[in-house]
């Protein structure tokens, strides 16, 4: 078990890992997602004890990464970002000089490294200097180097960027693979397997579950299925007919009801009218809509209902943590110049909260009236189609 | 930390930089026997183990620049901090194949005394090996000296520069204390600017302004008060602090048939408190 407990790390003011705690169970694989930049390799490279956190505790299988770290690390097999590998070296060296590093038994260390280059399909090139590599060959000289020791955790750093399409295939493989090889050992004994990826698409391909980090925050972290089903609120239907806009309103009419109506027909070609409908989560309109347009025989050119996918959910999640951020940033800022100000003037800390909390609140207000503002221009526009 | 060791030691042996510091210094060794041995009837082994000795700060910082510059510069460090091995040992493997690499041209130069014992008509053996083990301890704390600059930054040229100048100055205080001044108020002049950058090194490193800044004036109020009281007392005061910190030309009195035990332990203090330095120096990179 690896439990991450309210890791903070900051360079200098910036914190680039922002109190993040989660806990991995045995036997699965989890994906770290998040825009470049969000804190992924900071977080990974503080859990592997590369570098020390600002505070906060990282806990592998009871032992701390702080106070234990050479019984914390010997569970974990790392592949970093840039895969640690010495070009002067020839793959099989590498791999033996890797497995000694980590305390592999002598009689042992022949045996795992023909494995790791076995599980890494390096059978061809292991006499070959890691200099004369390709990025793909490297980055699986770096995944057989974290086999070595037949470490618990498996911690990968964005294991297929820079791979063609067949390498990624085959990595994700061996990703299962080590998973699954897990099967016939005790649960607290099983394999986890950590990997960080900024494609949702390949995240939601191998993992159980998913970690959506963003400027340092765990977003969200959950399985797939419960992320969609979380976040698919709406079911959103797009119908291009061939009518004008007034038609289609009317003729749907019976719908306004349950349904959000939205109006795109600028980029169409002539005659043509797309009306986007959002109805609630399950509404179950399909058909009903359909025949609804076929009574009144309107010729209907396209009728899709859209989903929201994974990588929908996800930008939807960064864009909110985005502004939160924004939010965040701007507080501080003012927080600081207001502290500035308060030095400059030698204004004793009394004095100076009320005039903040004043500020917090005339902003709120102000979002208030943003809000008011947004949905009135959308009811205007709204009333603007019915007429 | 064998790994390591072992896989430095080949790394030097698989490109040019471990044969070139063996002939290097292979090289200095045969030129300075011709010179003192052969060509001038001198019969100890120790004078040219002397002149090698001023070589070097230039040559060791070539052997040290790399070992954890490089490292750090190709991220392979990760591989390093983060496999079950303490920083202690990382370090010590490093610093051990550095040594390997340095005691091969030492082991060959025991063949020497050998040489003028057989064909000379005087020898003392003695002398010349008590001189070749001194050299040889020189040598390793120049190493940790070299293997600290090297932690500090990712150039491996930068690290190769501070090393040199470093080893420089500390292998010539002796000459260069004698164009310090002896007059009292110089020297405590002098003494203040020292304490001014100690206080911007300390302040750098602690980033703590008050503290550092107490300490520089604690520091520059003890000088004022000591030269109020007593302005004798700084009366070429620098000159001796340098004397007393010199450092490998203590190897002299190993060539004078002298046994200095003190030296022995100065090295010997040196070394490991280089080898904590590096230690200290790669936690506080993971802290910041």
């Amino acid at each position: 078990m690896i439990e991450v407990k309210n890791l903070v790390k900051r360079y200098g003011l910036i914190p680039a890992v922002d109190n993040i705690s989660f806990t991995l169970h045995p036997g699965k694989i989890y994906g770290f997602l998040g825009p470049n930049g969000a804190g992924k390799s900071t977080t990974m490279n503080i859990m592997t004890g590369y570098i020390a956190a600002t505070s906060g505790d990282v806990r592998i299988n009871e032992y701390s990464i702080v106070e234990d770290p050479e019984e914390a690390k010997s569970f974990i097999g790392y592949l970093p970002e840039i895969p640690p590998v010495y070009p002067d070296m020839t793959v099989e060296e590498y791999l033996r000089f890797v497995a000694e590093l980590k305390g592999v038994k002598r009689s042992e260390r022949k045996d795992q490294v023909a494995s790791a280059i076995r599980r890494t399909r390096l059978e061809d090139y292991r006499r070959r200097l890691i200099r004369n590599l390709s990025k793909g060959y490297r980055q699986r000289v770096g995944l057989a180097q974290a086999l070595l020791g037949h470490p618990q955790f498996i911690i990968l750093d964005e294991p297929t960027v820079g791979l063609d399409p067949n390498q990624i295939l085959e990595i994700r493989k061996l990703i299962r693979e080590i998973a699954i090889s897990g099967e016939d050992v005790p649960e607290e004994e099983r394999p986890i397997v950590l990997l960080s990826s900024h494609i949702m698409q390949e995240v939601s391909a191998v993992c159980d579950e998913i970690l959506i980090i963003a400027h340092g925050r765990l977003i969200v972290m959950d399985t797939p299925d419960k992320l969609i089903s979380r976040y698919h609120v709406n079911d959103v239907y797009e119908i291009e007919a061939r009518c004008s806009e007034e038609r289609l309103n009317e003729v749907l009419a019976p719908f306004k009801e349950m349904a959000e109506f939205d109006f795109d027909s600028n980029d169409m070609p002539d005659g043509i009218s797309k009306l986007v409908l959002t109805f609630p989560k399950d509404s179950d309109v399909a058909e009903l809509l359909f025949k609804t347009l076929a009574k009144e025989g309107i010729p209907v050119r396209q009728f899709k209902r859209n989903v929201p996918t994974l990588e929908d959910i996800f930008l939807q999640l960064v864009a909110k943590a985005d502004e939160e951020f924004a939010a965040r940033e701007e507080e501080r800022m003012k927080e600081e110049s207001l502290r500035n100000a308060a030095n400059s003037f030698d204004v004793t800390p009394m004095e100076d909260e009320p005039e903040q909390a004043d500020d917090d609140e005339t902003e709120a207000e102000d979002d208030e009236a943003d809000e008011t503002v947004e949905e009135a221009a959308e009811e205007t526009k709204e009333g603007g189609d019915e007429s | 930390m064998i790994a390591v060791w072992k896989r430095e030691l080949k790394s030097f042996f698989d490109d040019m930089l471990g044969y070139f510091i063996v002939a290097a210094f292979l090289m200095l060794i045969g030129y300075f026997f011709s010179e003192y041995n052969i060509e001038n009837p001198y019969a100890f082994f120790a004078y040219p183990i002397c002149a090698v000795s001023t070589f070097m700060s230039a040559l060791i910082p070539l052997l040290t620049m790399r070992s954890f510059s490089e490292e750090r510069k190709s991220k392979t460090d990760q591989l390093l901090l983060t496999a079950p091995v303490s920083v202690w040992k990382i370090t010590m493997g490093k610093y051990l194949a550095m040594v390997s690499v340095f005691a091969i041209p030492v082991l060959i130069s025991c063949v020497y005394p050998i040489v003028i014992y057989v064909t000379g008509s005087y020898a003392y053996p003695l002398t010349d090996y008590t001189t070749i083990l001194a050299f040889f301890l020189v040598g390793a704390s120049y190493i940790a000296i070299g293997m600290f600059f090297s932690s500090l930054t990712e150039s491996q040229i930068i690290a190769a520069l501070l090393a040199f100048a470093f080893m420089f100055i500390l292998g010539n205080l002796r000459s260069l204390a004698t164009k310090v001044p002896m007059e009292e108020w110089k020297n405590a002049v002098i003494l203040i600017l020292f304490t001014v950058v100690f206080f911007v090194i300390f302040f750098k490193m602690t980033q703590n302004f008050y503290v550092s800044f107490a300490v520089f004036a604690v520091l520059c109020i003890g000088v004022a008060v000591a030269y109020h009281l007593n302005p004798d007392m700084f009366y070429g005061v620098v000159g001796q602090i340098m004397r007393a910190v010199s450092y490998g030309e203590t190897l002299y009195l190993f060539a004078n048939n002298i046994f200095d035990v003190t030296s022995i332990v100065l090295y010997l203090s040196v070394s490991a408190f280089f080898i904590f330095l590096t230690i200290q120096s790669i936690q506080k990179r993971r802290y910041s």
